[in-house]
Parts: C-alpha cells; sequence; structure tokens
C-alpha cells in the first residue's frame, strides 16, 4: 500500500523527515512522535501535497506527486481547522465529492451519507460551519475525508479538542472502518488515542522514523534494553541487598526515604517469576510493584534515549 | 476532462455560495456604486456639455476598468492566499486535479461577478447619464463600453490570477503596484513595452471601434475636431481590432497559464516540521 524510499524532505536547511525507508500492507497503523516530529510532513508526501527533496513515495504504486489519480483512494482528514464559515457542512462535503469527480446527482446523497455516518444530524448539517464548535467541526473534515469511500484513510491528530463523548465515537468509528477491510492512518502524539484502533505503529522522532512494527515487535528490537521496576516495601536497604546478587537484575537503586527500590533488569519477565518466592524467602514486605513494561509509552520513551544516544 | 470541468464548475459554485453574505453584497455594491457616482457626477458638474469623445473614455475607464479591476482585486488576487491562510488549500490540493480547477473556478466567478458588476454599473450610467445629457451614437458607444467591461474583466483577471499566484504572501500590494506602474504608467509611454500591458490593448480597441483612433484617417473619424489622442498616437496601435484581441489573447493566456502551472507545481504548505 505505501513504499517510501530514502525518503527525504527538507524545507531550506530544515529536515522535516530524514530518510525513511518503509513498506506498509494494507491495514491499521498509528503514527506517533511528538509535536514537530514530522507526521504531518510525512502524510504531505504521501498525499501529494509536498515533493520529496530526496527518495521515492509510492501509494498504491503511485507517485501521489506525480501521478494525481491516486488521490481518488485517499481520505485525509487534516489536523487544521476549517475556515469555510459561511458555507454549511452539506454544501462543504458535496463541494468536495464534486471536485473528488463524483457526478453532481449523486453528490447530495453521498454527502448526506457521509454526514450521517459522522453523526452531523439534519439541522447541524444544513447551518454554516462558522457556528460550529472544536466537535462539529472535525466530524464535518472527517465526512469530507470518507464521503467518496476511499481505500486509505489518513487522519492527523483526529482526536484534537475533542470531548470524551466525542472521542469514544471517533474511536468507534475508526474501529468500524478498520473492521471493513479499509485501510487507515492515525497520527498523534498522544499514545493511548491509537492503541484502541491500530495494531502497528510508526514512531517518528525529529524527522527520523525510530521504529516500527507491532507492539511485540517493537519491543523485540528492546530485547537488551534493561527495564526499570519500581519495587515500594517497607525495608528497601533489605530488598536491595536479595536483588543485587541476582543474575537477572543489572542494577538496584534505592528510593528516596527507603521508600523502595528501583530495579533495572534485562529479563524483566524471570524477574516477576523469581519475585514471590524472594519474598518469601527473605521475608520482605513488598506493598507495591510498578512497571511501564506493559505500555507503549515505555517503548516510545526508551526509542526516544536510545535515538538521542542516553542509553 | 469531464472530471476537470465538473471540478470547475464545483468550484465556481461554491465561491459563489461561500461569498453569499450581507458584508460581501454591501462591498460589491460599494464597489459599483462609487465608481458610478463619480461618472454621474461629473456629468451632472458639467451639465453634459462634454466632448463624446472625452466623456467615453472617461466613463469607459470607470465602468470598464475600475469596478472590474476592483471586483478583480478583492476576490481573485488572494485566491490563493485565501485558502492557505485559511487552512482550507489541504481539502483542495489532496483532489485529484483540484489545484487546477482551483484557479479556473475561482478564475471563472470572479471574472462573472466582475463582468455583472461592469454591466449593472453601465446600465445605472445609461439610465441616469441619458437624461442630463443628448449625445451622438450612444448605442455604438454604449455597446463598445459593455464589449469592454467583458474584455477588461477575462483579460485582467488573467492578469490577477497570475500575480496572486506568484506573489501569494503579498497578493494584494504587489497587484496594485504592478497595475499602477505596468497598466497605468507604462502603458502609456510612447513606446514599445506599452505593449505588455493590457490597457494598452483594450484602450486601441475601444478608440478602433468607435473611430477615436489617431491612426484612422481623419475622414473617416468620428470627432468633431482633432482628438487629444493625436498627441500621443504611439499609446493606439496601429493594428486591426482583430489583431489587437490575438495579441491580448495572447497575453492573457500566458499569464493565466503561468497562474495554473505555478499552482500545480508548487509545493503550498505552513513550512513547518510537525
Amino acid at each position: 500500500m505505501i513504499e517510501l524510499t530514502k525518503l527525504t524532505k527538507l524545507y531550506g536547511t530544515v529536515i522535516g523527515v530524514n530518510e525513511i525507508d518503509l513498506v506498509l500492507e494494507p491495514g491499521a497503523y498509528g503514527l506517533l512522535g511528538a509535536n514537530g516530529s514530522g507526521k504531518t510532513t510525512l502524510i504531505n508526501l504521501l498525499t501529494g501535497q509536498l515533493k520529496p527533496s530526496v527518495g521515492t513515495v509510492r501509494v498504491f504504486q503511485r507517485d501521489p506527486w506525480a501521478e494525481s489519480d491516486v488521490r481518488y483512494l485517499l481520505g485525509l482528514c487534516p489536523a487544521t481547522d476549517i475556515l469555510y464559515t459561511n458555507v454549511t457542512a452539506f454544501q462543504f462535503v458535496r463541494f468536495l465529492l464534486e471536485l473528488q469527480g463524483i457526478k453532481r446527482l449523486d453528490s447530495a446523497e453521498l454527502a448526506n451519507n457521509a454526514l450521517d455516518v459522522v453523526g452531523l444530524d439534519e439541522q447541524d448539517r444544513n447551518r454554516p460551519m462558522g457556528e460550529y464548535s472544536r466537535g462539529m467541526k472535525q466530524r464535518a473534515k472527517l465526512a469530507q475525508a470518507i464521503a467518496h469511500d476511499p481505500e486509505l484513510l489518513i487522519l492527523d491528530e483526529p482526536f484534537s479538542g475533542l470531548d470524551p463523548v466525542a472521542r469514544h465515537e471517533m474511536t468507534t468509528f475508526l474501529q468500524d472502518w478498520v473492521a471493513r477491510g479499509k485501510s487507515v492512518l492515525v497520527s498523534s502524539h498522544i499514545l493511548h488515542e491509537v492503541e484502541n484502533i491500530a495494531q502497528h505503529y510508526l514512531l517518528m522522532n525529529h524527522g527520523r522514523l525510530l521504529a516500527h512494527g507491532s507492539t511485540t515487535e517493537i519491543r523485540d528490537l528492546l530485547a537488551d534494553i534493561p527495564r526499570e521496576v519500581t519495587l515500594r516495601c517497607t525495608d528497601a536497604v533489605k530488598l536491595a541487598g536479595v536483588l543485587q546478587y541476582q543474575e537477572c537484575v543489572k542494577s538496584v537503586g534505592v528510593l528516596e526515604g527507603n521508600l523502595g527500590v528501583i530495579v533495572r533488569s534485562t529479563d524483566a519477565k524471570s524477574l516477576f517469576d523469581a519475585l514471590p518466592n524472594w519474598i518469601t524467602e527473605h521475608e520482605l514486605n513488598v506493598t507495591e510493584v510498578e512497571s511501564a513494561d506493559e505500555s507503549l509509552n515505555w517503548i516510545f520513551d526508551t526509542l526516544l534515549k536510545m535515538h538521542q544516544g542516553e542509553i | 476532462m469531464s472530471d476537470l470541468v465538473s471540478g470547475i464548475l464545483s468550484i465556481y459554485r461554491f465561491q459563489w455560495q461561500e461569498t453569499f453574505n450581507k458584508k460581501t453584497w454591501l462591498v460589491w455594491l460599494l464597489m459599483i456604486a462609487i465608481p458610478v457616482g463619480i461618472v454621474i457626477l461629473v456629468d451632472l458638474t458639467a451639465h453634459g456639455d462634454i466632448e463624446t469623445y472625452l466623456w467615453g473614455f472617461f466613463a469607459t475607464t470607470l465602468i470598464a476598468g475600475v469596478i472590474p479591476g476592483l471586483n478583480l482585486l478583492l476576490w481573485l488576487t488572494p485566491l490563493l492566499s485565501t485558502e492557505l491562510e485559511g487552512n482550507t488549500w489541504t481539502f483542495i490540493s489532496v483532489r485529484p486535479g483540484g489545484k487546477l480547477c482551483m484557479v479556473l473556478g475561482k478564475y471563472l466567478a470572479t471574472v462573472s461577478r466582475a463582468i455583472v458588476s461592469g454591466l449593472l454599473g453601465l446600465l445605472i450610467v445609461i439610465l441616469v447619464t441619458s437624461s442630463i445629457a443628448d449625445r451622438p451614437e450612444t448605442t455604438r458607444l454604449y455597446a463598445t463600453m459593455a464589449l469592454t467591461v467583458v474584455l477588461a474583466s477575462l483579460a485582467y483577471g488573467c492578469l490577477f490570477a497570475a500575480l496572486g499566484v506568484i506573489f501569494h504572501k503579498r497578493a494584494m500590494v504587489f497587484t496594485v503596484s504592478y497595475t499602477l506602474l505596468i497598466e497605468v504608467m507604462v502603458s502609456m509611454l510612447p513606446a514599445v513595452i506599452n505593449k505588455l500591458s493590457i490597457t494598452y490593448y483594450l484602450r486601441s480597441i475601444v478608440t478602433r471601434i468607435m473611430d477615436w483612433s489617431p491612426h484612422t484617417p481623419i475622414s473617416e473619424r468620428n470627432l468633431t475636431e482633432n482628438a487629444a489622442a493625436d498627441l500621443l498616437p504611439e499609446i493606439f496601435s496601429p493594428n486591426s481590432t482583430f489583431s489587437d484581441l490575438i495579441d491580448l489573447t495572447v497575453l492573457c493566456a500566458a499569464f493565466l497559464t503561468v497562474a495554473c502551472v505555478l499552482t500545480v507545481k508548487r509545493e503550498y504548505t505552513r513550512h513547518t516540521t510537525e
């Protein structure tokens, strides 16, 4: 579906995207990275709004910059706010459908269908968009992206500014979209927003692709990286003494105030397996075990640290 | 091809929908009222006692030049900057052929608005001034003015579209500066360079149709006495009207092509790496 080769985009001397090599099959993907990490630039390259400075972009075997017909297969919901204040959502979606090559007679029905799907009712869709709330604008933007039933839906920060109910509805919609066999690429700087939609992630930082794959695949990349586990207990010094001789423990530190220990382990599974025995054997009183191990957040933070040379 | 036509028409319709509000209508009426008011005021002040060709030049400049010019300046020149600054460019540029349709659709929408404005202004001028002055050959004069409204709207539209795309960050400033320098000053220079201005061709076409041209034999001229135009014959084309129309078409096609090519080939995004 997407094939990027040595993809680089420069804005003068500023690097937007830096040497990305990537092949993505149809599916659901989360594009993760902090603000300024190059997510929007990558999306602009995928949708043919930007031309690569170096390297190539292929989307559905076509170059989106030079071969604009690939845009029939794409739907984009950009991060920016809509500023067509005088027109209604219905006029807006219909206009973009016609620009997509849909006949005028069919465009009204398709526009209404899309607005039904995103939950903009009859009354709201016929009001000027200048009167819309952030959530309603987001719905109108989503409607224009899906109205022509694209194969690949690209959403740039779709959860931004949405209230919890709207977030839930957006998540449900995207889950249904994926269940229909359609592809989606969701960009976000907040991990948990995309965890319920995508099983594969692209992690970006400073224009570089730090890693991509499923949570498990990315975790495998980090097999040799020690993981931190925090153990809270009543006798931290005694616990540290026990742990420091274990094979799976790389280092141990005592928390301030003797409230617990921080253990760094290259084999967290063995640590967790053996921990109950050590507690019983040495009569330790461990009150809390905390590990970021299962969280994508930890993976992301670790990759960032690796990239920045901190690990 | 049919997608291109339907895309252009969708932009055309959307332009009208988007600008269908009280504020736009008010500005639009003002742009007609001010030049029309000046023409009528001049006629009233002079009690209609002005040479037809002088009044014709003056009225044509205001009705066929200023009214369409203001419309185009206000609504066509920022054709790209409004989309970029309004963050709406993305919606258009990710559509197949969307960029090209945007330029041509906005061009047609604004030019048709400029033509309607000019013709409406002309109609008011005809209705009011016909009771002030009794001029000869008014039918030919008004028909020529109407033709000039159409030609000026089409031609200046191409120029303003090109300037709006080339200088999209300061579109209005550059367009006003260019118009004053090239279309007003350079077009009046008795030198070959004036052929680069649209005004030169329009002026020549008007004078030839009305038989006011200094290149028309005196015996065939539609003037009661020697015209001021005789002082600077170089600022009028010696060619036929047909030839001037061809030259004007080529010039305008070049401007519109520049606007289309630059819009399609240039990258327009906010230069951030977010």
